[in-house]
């Protein structure tokens, strides 16, 4: 073969290639001119994507399709439509670059019900967002539609972490505590914030690790060790101001004012006066946390009570955990940045007390049976009230008359009553708890009643009548009785 | 003056007039709901409990034996908190919880002579039960009952106008013939003993206003 055939051979075959993978082809899209090109490069199947994904409500997205069929025209098209709604709109898409085969364009989202308008897509929370693209020569050759599906999500809105829970203070020595709590699972969280001091709510406290607050860990970190905690400086603290006392039933009732430093009160109290040099330790003073009243018991009434209370102090430290979405950056509990203050946690650092004095005399009074006004009367009369089942029952009422008229106008009958109404609920819960007895006890309530009835409702004479009758009647009865038995005749 | 008193008499006469008489859309019975002030009539009383007055809610029920005249059963609610006295300290103490529950029948009697009037004045009364309970925290409590006696007087104003269809509806769902609200002066008598051999009233004077549903 000549040399002169090889090149015309080599020459065909080149032409018969560029023929193949050469062409011009039109794309119609929708009816209209999408493109018109020449392909010079292997055909491809196009892409299209939706960003971000899933889709913000109310915030822009932006559209890419990628295709390398598309080398030579300026822009394309994509139709986008939210399924919940039906809204359709056509967006154009810009080639990023020439030659690129990239387009995008961005189209304006509305977090709204309904159909919006031809520039924006109403979408909202759950929805699900469709977008097709036309490829008019996919890699098979052929022409068809390629789609992306997103989702939409509601807006982000601007909350503040919940508060942090459990959070608990262990002593581990004089000057380390190591903190722990509940994970807080609020969205944005990043890590905590641990604020510390000597006083309830002041936290001003520094550490080995850092000053208060501290930021630090991560939304799973749930314990912090502090460590080189000075000792706390305790207050000189000042007299109790304003300390009352209440008399009651076996018991007083003490309150005063809170006083600066304090972290609890102690409440001496005794039978006999004392003053700050001659504290009473019988019976033991009463150490109470950080509270402004208390009530002793078990008292003697009519007994005159001396009663001193003095301010304590602890050398305590006091913490609370916030959750923050940036501990690194500077905000207040409760912002949107950092929960509030968890509940306050304490440990004291070592056994050292202050203690405060109060200025005597002690404030004294007698604990007593306080008197209701009006100083109403009990009616109560509890197994009758059971037995018949209504307190205001005839019968009940009865007794109860019986009671004020016969037994209360004399010591023996008070003592019965005082006696009844100790037993008397017992016996009536017995009832209550036993309603087939009820019967029986009204049965035997019965002649209580009439003679009840008969000494409350009728005048002196009448009483005074039937007393001679029965008299008569008995001494009648007895004399047959001895007459019958010394052998008389009925 | 003399003319608007003698108005108000014989308004309050009621005109015994046979259910009969009426159309048979006039109701039988009478549904009151109401609540306001109640002042006790014992003195002191805002010495103890803080103020003069205490709340007071309740409701009756009454059959009309005539359009004007009904006969009923009434009943409330009052309580109060305030402190007790320690007698031998001579100071106010404690705390103590007094209840009452003032039951009442009454016969009362409206001044209506046409089934739209607008204005019905009332008066009325009858025997009254009260019962109390009196606690005095962490020490113990008292109970019982007394009888009395119970009179009020009032002026209706009829609300059928307000909103016809509401009215209708009322009337066609519920039966309810007409609806009124009203404001009442009540006066019980309830004399009670007290633990020193003494006696105290447990009743009070009472202004209340409520609604009315007469069916």
């Amino acid at each position: 073969m000549k040399l002169t055939h090889l090149l015309s051979l080599i020459g065909v075959f080149l032409v018969l290639l560029t023929v193949a993978v050469t062409q011009e082809i039109t794309v119609k899209h929708n009816g209209t001119l999408a493109m018109k090109t020449r392909l010079a490069f292997a055909q491809v199947t196009g892409t299209v994507t939706i960003s971000p994904s899933p889709i913000v409500a109310g915030q822009p997205i932006t559209l890419t399709v990628s295709d390398a069929d598309l080398i030579s025209v300026a822009t394309t098209t994509v139709t986008i439509q939210n399924s919940a709604t039906g809204q359709s709109i056509v967006v154009t898409l810009t080639q990023t670059g020439a030659g690129t085969g990239v387009f995008t364009g961005t189209l304006s989202t509305a977090n709204a019900t309904g159909v919006g308008t031809s520039t924006v897509l109403n979408v909202q929370d759950g929805n699900s967002v469709t977008v097709t693209y036309i490829d008019a020569l996919k890699i098979d050759g052929t022409s068809g539609s390629v789609t992306a599906v997103a989702s939409v999500t509601a807006p982000a809105t601007a909350t503040t972490p919940t508060t942090v829970t459990g959070v608990t203070s262990t002593f581990l020595n004089s000057s380390s505590v190591r903190l722990n709590w509940d994970k807080n699972s609020s969205a944005g969280v990043t890590g905590y914030k641990l604020y510390f001091g000597t006083a309830s709510r002041l936290y001003n406290g520094t550490s080995a690790e850092g000053a208060s607050p501290l930021g630090f860990g991560n939304r799973s970190t749930t314990t912090k060790t502090l460590t080189h905690l000075p000792a706390p400086v305790l207050p000189s603290l000042p007299v109790v101001a304003n300390v009352a006392l209440a008399p009651q039933n076996q018991a007083i009732a003490v309150s005063w004012s809170a006083t600066a430093g304090a972290t609890g009160y102690k409440i001496y109290y005794s039978t006999t006066s004392f003053d700050s040099g001659t504290l009473p330790t019988n019976p033991v003073p009463i150490t109470v946390g950080n509270t402004t009243s208390y009530t002793l018991t078990g008292l003697t009434n009519g007994t005159r009570y001396y009663v001193a209370v003095t301010a304590i102090a602890e050398p305590r430290y006091y913490f609370a955990v916030t959750a923050a979405k940036d501990f690194t950056a500077a905000s207040n509990p409760g912002s949107t940045n950092e929960s509030a203050y968890s509940a306050e946690a304490s440990t004291v650092m070592n056994s050292t007390i202050a203690e405060g004095t109060f200025t005597p005399p002690p404030a004294s009074i007698i604990p007593e049976v306080i008197v209701a006004f009006p100083n109403l009367k009990n009616e109560g009369c509890f197994i009758a009230t059971a037995a018949f089942g209504f307190y205001s029952a005839p019968q009940v009422q009865v007794l109860r008359d019986f009671r004020d008229r016969y037994l209360l106008t004399n010591a023996p009958g008070r003592a019965f009553v005082a006696w009844y109404y100790h037993y008397g609920p017992q016996g009536a819960h017995f009832l209550n708890q036993h309603p087939i007895f009820k019967p029986v006890v009204r049965l035997a309530l019965l002649p209580l009643i009439v003679v009840a009835l008969f000494l409350i409702s009728t005048p002196v004479a009448v009483k005074i009548l039937v007393m001679l009758s029965m008299i008569i009647t008995s001494a009648f009865l007895v004399r047959r009785r001895i007459l019958l038995c010394n052998g008389g005749v009925q | 003056m003399k003319t608007l008193i003698l108005l108000a008499v014989l308004l309050c006469v009621p005109t015994f007039v046979s259910a009969a008489a009426w159309d048979n859309d006039s109701p039988n019975w009478s549904l009151e709901l109401k609540g306001g002030l109640f002042y006790p009539d014992v003195t002191d009383w805002s010495k103890y409990y803080g103020k003069k007055f205490t709340g007071e809610y309740g409701g009756a029920v009454s059959y009309k034996l005539f359009r004007q005249l009904e006969v009923g059963v009434e009943a409330s609610y009052i309580t109060a908190t305030g402190s007790g006295v320690a007698p031998l300290n001579g100071v106010l103490s404690g705390e103590v919880t007094t209840q009452r529950v003032p039951v009442n029948v009454f016969l009362l009697a409206r001044g209506v002579f046409y089934e739209k009037q607008l204005l019905v004045p009332y008066v009325g009364g009858g025997w009254n039960r009260t019962f109390y309970w009196q606690e005095i925290k962490h020490q113990g409590k008292v109970n019982g009952s007394v009888n009395g006696y119970v009179g009020r007087a009032g002026l209706q104003v009829l609300l059928d106008g307000i909103d016809t269809d509401a009215s209708e509806s009322l009337n066609t769902d519920y039966g309810v013939r007409h609806s009124y609200f009203f404001a009442e002066g009540k006066y019980t008598n309830a004399m009670a003993s007290t633990a020193t051999s003494g006696s105290v009233n447990l009743g009070g004077t009472s202004w209340l206003g409520g609604f009315l549903f007469e069916f």
